[in-house]
């Protein structure tokens, strides 16, 4: 007993050890995330975040039974309080639905306490839809506020896992923080603007506020990258291989979108491999040999798992497993037409889509489509928005040309951020387009670009630096302000879409 | 003072105003909905016709109800709404011939609090045929439409009497933010949620501030 106290003094302490060597503007802005993500998680109504039923049957699988979800065919039914509990709050009747809100009469409140208070079973078919072929990580750390909630009420422990969820969205925005300060250390004022930018970003508030294993992934994405900057800027060391192998790792069993990063990260490893190599063999090895292993053996363990204990098929869910019924053949050009229109001009290729993804998904779904993709901001807001994003976008490009011989220095590590965008576009693609040949759907939405969060926060930080410490916390002051306009916008719009 | 303080309390303030004056706009404002999908005026009545439609969730507050009509031809007819509960009527009105078509507001008596069943009457009172919104078919309802039954339903969007400003209806605002939530913190979420924006923006700024070079 004394023992466990004495481990659990030491973790405590190490953490508070950890915490106390974190620039304090860094733990600001991470408080800054966590307020605006718990004040999230109070505004949207429940399971109005996108697919929170589905996660939310994920954890509660876990929680009450120990074991994954399995696909079943015909889709079952998700248990019963649940499903009860998602009739009585007229979910489906709102979802798409913008007209209609949240249950908004004591009548309707009466009827939820009273499917409450019948305390359906916790246990359904199994199945969580959606969410059934992920990782279970993520659901594995939800089912502890599940079960730390006492009573078997939904609503509560949805509040509670909620709670979790905004917490790693705090620590999201830590670790883009992180990333800045290893990124331009020469511009500490351009570091609290990149990251506030990213905590007031309102589609990453509103994830960071839901039940969603995005919140997890944003978390190991910003890990890796902050991990692989700090290789760039410290050396490569065993420490260092431990923190890109550690995210990269629990990233992957949390959502096998941060496959998108694998790329980049076999490129960090071996440039950084290589320039350790001349100082310290025996540590770049170290370094190496941790950050693969780490990185490759939980995700073997569950694969393994999968196969043998859970009886799910190695993995899931994976890169091509898309279920779907077979409507259209697919084919490696069109494929390749698909993955490139979906982020660039068409040029020559056939077109592939009757709208631009660039503008509509990727754009004005990163500046807000919330909801289960139902509401959005007024038309000129997307334009107000094009103007300010072309703004910032042309100072940070006039940085990278003022600092060119800095860039040509730093190209090596510069080539590790572009190929983790064009993994994780690619990644992206890949699964749209097979989504669409199997469900003739559309798979895409801008939340999965939001593992790039330190990449955003890297433009804005670069575009306040290019105007020097006279001119450049001025204009960052003016970014946070408008990102703080921004996100009560977004937060207003919200609470007139399901309460007025 | 510095540029920055300058400029953060500037834009802050700009943002206040914003905020302020969108909380004083006025505008009608909804009561509730029946929650129907509209796909399209698929809901026809003819000169002298009546639609009811029962099992309604009438709520408090209703002053008016919102229909979405479009007629045959103008001038359009005049419509009477009339909202009953186990066989007592509850609230009547009506709207005179002329209005546009498109979303049409009928103004009834004030229906101050919230009656689980009821049943709201449309009747057309013009000389031209009228049709309205909802959606149809639909197997899990059953209107009547000039005294036959038909699977389908009105879409009712129910308003509150007169228009009000964001600012007066935050205290309805803050009830309805309580339905629907955790136990937790049911009554306090609102003003939760305002307290946690507080202090992100408190925050942000005194981090902008203190990362500021010319402090």
């Amino acid at each position: 007993m004394s023992g466990a106290r004495a481990v659990t003094s030491g973790v405590g302490g190490q953490l508070h050890g950890l915490w106390g060597r974190v620039p304090k503007a860094a733990r600001m802005c991470a408080l800054v995330a966590l307020a605006n993500g718990v004040a999230w998680s109070l505004i949207v109504p429940p399971f109005q975040v996108p697919d929170e039923n589905a996660h939310y049957a994920y954890v509660q699988q876990v929680a009450e039974r120990g074991t994954l979800p399995r696909q079943t065919q015909p889709e079952g039914p998700l248990s019963p309080r649940e499903d009860q509990l998602l009739s009585a709050l007229l979910t489906f009747g709102i979802v798409g639905h913008t007209d209609n809100p949240a249950p908004d009469t004591q009548v309707q409140q009466q009827v939820i306490d009273a499917i409450v208070k019948q305390d359906f079973p916790a246990v359904g078919s199994g199945n969580a839809l959606t969410a059934t072929s992920n990782p279970p990580l993520y659901y594995a750390l939800q089912a502890i506020p599940y079960k730390l909630v006492p009573g078997g009420k939904v609503l509560d422990k949805l509040a509670a896992m909620r709670l979790l969820s905004a917490l790693m969205g705090a620590v999201t925005v830590l670790l883009v923080f992180m990333f800045l300060r290893e990124l331009l250390p020469g511009a500490r004022w351009a570091w609290p603007t990149g990251a506030l930018l990213v905590a007031f970003e309102p589609l990453f508030g509103f994830i960071s506020g839901g039940v969603n294993n995005d919140d997890l992934l944003y978390l190991t994405a910003a890990g890796v990258l902050w991990s692989v900057a700090r290789a760039f800027r410290r050396g490569f060391t065993p420490a260092g291989g431990v923190l890109i192998g550690g995210f990269l790792g629990v990233g992957l069993i949390s959502k096998l979108t941060l496959l998108g990063f694998v790329p980049a990260v076999a490129l960090a490893l071996a440039l950084l491999t290589r320039r350790a190599w001349s100082r310290d063999r025996r540590s770049a090895t170290r370094g190496l040999l941790w950050a693969v292993g780490l990185s490759a053996a939980p995700i073997a363990v569950y694969a393994l798992l999968d196969h043998l204990v859970w009886g799910r098929g190695a993995i899931p869910g994976g890169v091509g497993s898309v279920a779907g019924t077979g409507l259209r053949r697919s084919s490696i050009n069109e494929e390749f037409s698909h993955v490139w229109q979906l982020f660039l001009p068409r040029l020559w290729m056939r077109p592939q889509f009757t709208y631009s993804p660039l503008w509509s998904t990727w754009f004005e779904g990163f500046v807000g489509r919330l909801g289960w993709l139902d509401y959005g901001f007024p038309a000129w807001f997307y334009r107000a928005a094009e103007g300010v994003s072309l703004f910032v976008c042309a100072l940070a490009v006039g940085e990278l040309v003022r600092r060119r011989d800095a860039l040509r220095r730093r190209a090596g590590e510069l080539g590790v951020y572009v190929v983790a965008l064009c993994g994780l576009c690619a990644e992206i693609g890949i699964e749209s387009y097979r989504y669409l040949i199997a469900n003739g759907g559309v798979f895409e939405q801008a939340r999965y670009l939001l593992p790039l969060l330190c990449l955003y926060g890297a433009i804005v930080a670069l575009a306040v630096r290019f105007l020097g410490p006279r001119w450049g916390p001025a204009l960052g002051a003016v970014l946070v302000v408008l990102a703080v306009g921004h996100d009560l916008f977004a937060q207003a719009i919200t609470i007139s879409r399901y309460y007025a | 003072m510095t540029l920055v303080r300058v400029l953060v309390a500037t834009a802050l303030l700009a943002i206040a105003t914003a905020g302020t004056v969108t909380l004083l706009q006025r505008a009608p404002r909804r009561s509730g909905t029946n929650l129907t999908g509209d796909v399209g005026p698929v809901l026809s009545l003819d000169p002298a016709q009546k639609l009811c439609e029962p099992g309604e969730l009438l709520p408090g507050d209703t002053g008016a109800i919102k229909l979405h009509a479009v007629s045959d031809g103008t001038p359009t007819p005049a419509l009477a709404v009339t909202i009953s509960s186990a066989n007592r009527t509850i609230s009547t009105g009506t709207l005179p011939g002329g209005w546009r078509q498109g979303a049409v507001s009928i103004p009834v008596s004030r229906v101050p609090r919230t009656i689980p069943v009821a049943t709201v009457c449309v009747s057309n009172r013009g000389s031209r045929r009228v049709s309205f919104g909802g959606s149809v078919p639909d197997a899990n309802f059953v209107i009547e439409l000039a005294g036959r039954p038909v699977l389908g339903r009105l879409r009712v969007e129910y308003m509150r009497p007169g228009s009000e400003s964001w600012l007066q209806l935050l205290p309805t605002l803050a009830h309805r933010f309580s339905l629907a939530k955790s136990d937790l913190l049911r009554h306090g979420e609102a003003f939760a949620a305002l307290l946690l924006m507080l202090l992100a923006v408190g925050l942000a700024t005194k981090t902008m501030l203190g990362e500021d070079p010319a402090r």
